[in-house]
């Protein structure tokens, strides 16, 4: 049972654009399995990582932000910059967001300042649709904090 | 660099095929490094990247500074159609640079099926086809692998071939190339000198006698990650080499006479890959690799050493003289696997002359057993056409698997039973190099007697017997058979591999056309009669090749090299079989 969750936003940028949806989620399966993250498998005899991919994207087309839920066995403070080596550069993670499952939580600072979510199991859609937020508006500051190098402890933010 | 658009790659299936970029592929910088190969596998994107082959090679390689290795593949029949309309040159997958921009194409020959392919990426690649025609400019084009051991089919084409195992070998013999290239030696010379300094260096033009190289255990490659495909290979798995070489010397078996002898990895140093590898990778499907995994006598440490590491292991096929219900339980715990076994022969009797020890109630036993375990699916392998072969023999295939699958049934309800039977082909250099082959109608019949015989529930799989008849005519070629390959590729050949695309009839008008018989190489050589691979030495000696089939025509068995030596010439010096 997992308690604790990654939603990581992945570009599918370049080569990857051409990657078929389920070459894509192939690829960052074993990139999460490179990156040696906590995660959970499947049971029975082919054991899979578990984890919830975004809607397929039609072939060639690009995206900078794949969103994939990823449940974990314990907590773990992982940031994209860390996580960039282990996927190629062009399916490189542009976001990670750690969040206990438990109820479904994690933070965004968006242009209005820091703000609490609840998640769905799904990942963001749902909880940014409810409050009226723009995924993107969200993304793309998350984008610039990790540029600027700047971190967020999200522990403290967690109930 | 050329790049295709957006809109041509829109128009091809699986588009990234061909675009490299791959996690963990290497892309050196082109203009600084001084030597370049081009590794090229004659077929799909998918199926070269299953090969273990390719990917040492290429890692090996890329280990010098001066060397580069970057990988080309066949293209898809659409992208093919693309790159002639578009006039591009074939590209390699890392600098996108055109094949005959290389310094050296070494191409994979696993299978014969795959002249037509090599020809066709040639071509795409603009390199001149027949080595006569290539100048100083042009890149040298060196085959190696087991399908090109009788490389008479395709001499031709070929600058050189290399014969055996190049592992401890390739990156010296790339060396004295780039240096012959540093002090402008001409083609004819550098040639001629590389088969003086390497012993398993065939030049074609020289006609000269090399000798198949062998490595040492200790000077394997064993590649530490892998390139993780675009497109999911047919096979894709974390590959770790188990054991190089078999000794139980099957009559019929090329590889047996190829890989000899059995050199194990031992099991620290397997896990110690399967694990790094794992890391490298993301895999979690391990494939052992090896001529018959069973066999090996550390099995059972290997597997436990990795169990509970979430990998999947997949199993070949099982040796029912050391089956081990238990080491299954620990690979297969939930029971989800095929268990498959080659008796290739429906009697005990012809078994016996493949020097195959088991009978048809070890079979049942062993399928009995399992299928109490849990176990519910087993495939089994056959051939027809095998030498001294009777109709009874034939019909006894039919016997084998009705009887296992009632047995299995009897044990499990959901039990299934299938098998694959193909058209025995006789291989240059193995006891059964002098046999004849059946010819498909002979096959078809065989096959239809199989069938008439089975009961409804066994599913059984034919293959064409066509493709054993053109797989027949290239292993035991003569130069004769070179036309042939060219003049099928002008007709259209091509992926003689698939049976999806093999077009037989273009085999036929090419063969017509150049007035060739191809039953004459179906044909049973008279052991006193030159053959047409003579001058190359691979595997055993050829007295103990008569031997064997002495051997196999008295039904007398010869025992595993392990035990004792057979005195078959491979061994000698350092080499010599090792176990873990």
């Amino acid at each position: 049972m997992a308690h604790v969750g990654l939603t990581i936003f992945f570009r599918k940028v370049g080569v990857s654009a051409w990657l078929s949806y389920k070459d894509y989620v192939r690829h960052i399966s074993y990139g999460l399995i490179r990156a040696n993250l906590p995660v959970l498998y499947t049971e029975g005899f082919q054991e899979r990582i578990l984890l919830e991919a975004p809607s397929a994207l039609p072939l060639g087309v690009s995206s900078l932000g794949e969103s994939f839920f990823i449940p974990m066995k314990e907590h773990m403070n992982v940031t994209a910059q860390e996580l960039k080596t282990f996927f190629s550069s062009d399916e490189a993670p542009v976001m990670v967001l750690a969040y206990k499952l438990d109820p479904y939580f994690s933070v965004f600072e968006t242009p209005q300042g820091i703000i609490k979510l609840q998640l769905e199991k799904q990942g963001l859609k749902k909880a940014l649709d409810e409050q009226q937020l723009k995924p993107w508006e969200a993304v793309k500051v998350g984008i610039e904090i990790i540029s600027s190098g700047q971190t967020i402890d999200l522990s403290h933010f967690a109930d | 660099m050329f790049i295709l658009s957006n809109a041509d790659l829109y128009s091809v299936e699986k588009p990234s095929r061909y675009l490299g970029g791959e996690f963990n592929s290497v892309v050196k910088n082109w203009e600084e490094t001084p030597y370049k190969v081009a590794l090229l596998y004659p077929d799909l994107y998918e199926v070269g990247m299953s090969y273990h082959g390719l990917q040492l090679f290429y890692f090996l390689i890329n280990q010098q500074k001066h060397l580069l290795a970057e990988r080309v593949f066949a293209p898809a029949l659409d992208m093919r159609e693309l790159i002639k309309e578009k006039d591009l040159p074939l590209w390699s997958l890392e600098n996108k640079k055109p094949l005959y921009s290389f310094d050296v194409i070494a191409v994979h020959f696993l299978t014969e099926l795959a002249a037509t392919n090599v020809l066709e990426t040639l071509s795409l690649g603009q390199v001149p086809l027949l080595a006569s025609e290539r100048t100083e400019d042009d890149p040298y084009v060196i085959a190696g692998g087991p399908a090109i051991s009788n490389p008479s089919f395709f001499e031709p084409f070929l600058d050189a071939v290399f014969i055996g195992e190049a592992d401890d070998i390739i990156v010296d013999l790339l060396t004295f190339l780039a240096k012959a290239k540093q002090e402008h030696t001409d083609r004819n010379n550098t040639l001629s000198k590389l088969a003086q300094r390497f012993p398993g260096i065939y030049v074609p033009i020289l006609r000269n006698s090399p000798e198949e190289h062998h490595v040492l255990r200790d000077n394997i490659f064993y590649p530490t990650k892998f390139i993780v495909p675009n497109v999911e290979a047919v096979q894709e798995r974390a590959v770790v080499e188990l054991a190089r070489g078999c000794t139980r010397g099957c009559h019929f078996c090329h590889a047996s006479s190829y890989y000899r002898p059995v050199r194990e990895t031992p099991p620290q140093e397997v896990v110690e890959l399967v694990r790094t590898i794992k890391q490298t990778t993301g895999f979690t499907e391990v494939g052992l690799l090896s001529l018959s995994t069973f066999d090996y006598s550390r099995l059972s440490d290997v597997v436990d050493y990795l169990s509970g590491e979430h990998l999947n292991m997949s199993l070949p096929s099982l040796r029912l003289d050391s089956l081990d219900t238990d080491l299954l339980n620990k690979v297969d715990p939930t029971k989800h696997l095929t268990l498959t076994f080659a008796p290739e022969a429906g009697s005990d009797k012809l078994r016996k002359k493949l020097n195959k020890p088991f009978t048809n109630e070890e079979i049942f036993s062993a399928v009995d057993l399992l299928a109490k375990n849990g176990w519910s699916k087993f495939k089994f392998y056959f051939m027809v056409g095998l030498p001294e072969e009777s109709d009874q023999d034939v019909l006894d295939i039919a016997t084998l698997l009705n009887e296992a699958d009632s047995i299995a049934f009897k044990n499990n309800r959901r039990s299934r039973v299938h098998a694959t039977v193909a058209s025995f082909v006789p291989k240059p250099f193995t006891p059964f190099q002098w046999e004849r082959q059946i010819t498909p109608a002979e096959a078809l019949e065989k096959y239809t007697l199989i069938q008439e015989h089975l009961k409804k529930q066994v599913d059984v799989s034919f293959r064409n017997p066509w493709f054993s008849l053109l797989e027949g005519v290239l292993s035991r070629s003569d130069s004769k058979v070179a036309n042939l390959v060219l003049q099928a590729w002008k007709e259209g050949a091509i992926f003689d591999t698939s049976e999806q695309y093999g077009q037989h009839f273009l085999w036929q008008s090419a063969w017509e056309k150049l007035g060739l018989d191809p039953m004459e190489y179906l044909r049973a050589r008279d052991p006193k009669e030159p053959l047409p691979w003579d001058h190359i030495k691979v595997g055993p000696s050829k007295d103990f090749l008569l031997l064997q089939r002495e051997k196999s025509r008295k039904g007398l068995l010869t025992p595993d090299c392990r035990e004792c030596c057979l005195g078959c010439g491979v061994c000698g010096g350092d080499l010599w079989p090792t176990l873990a």
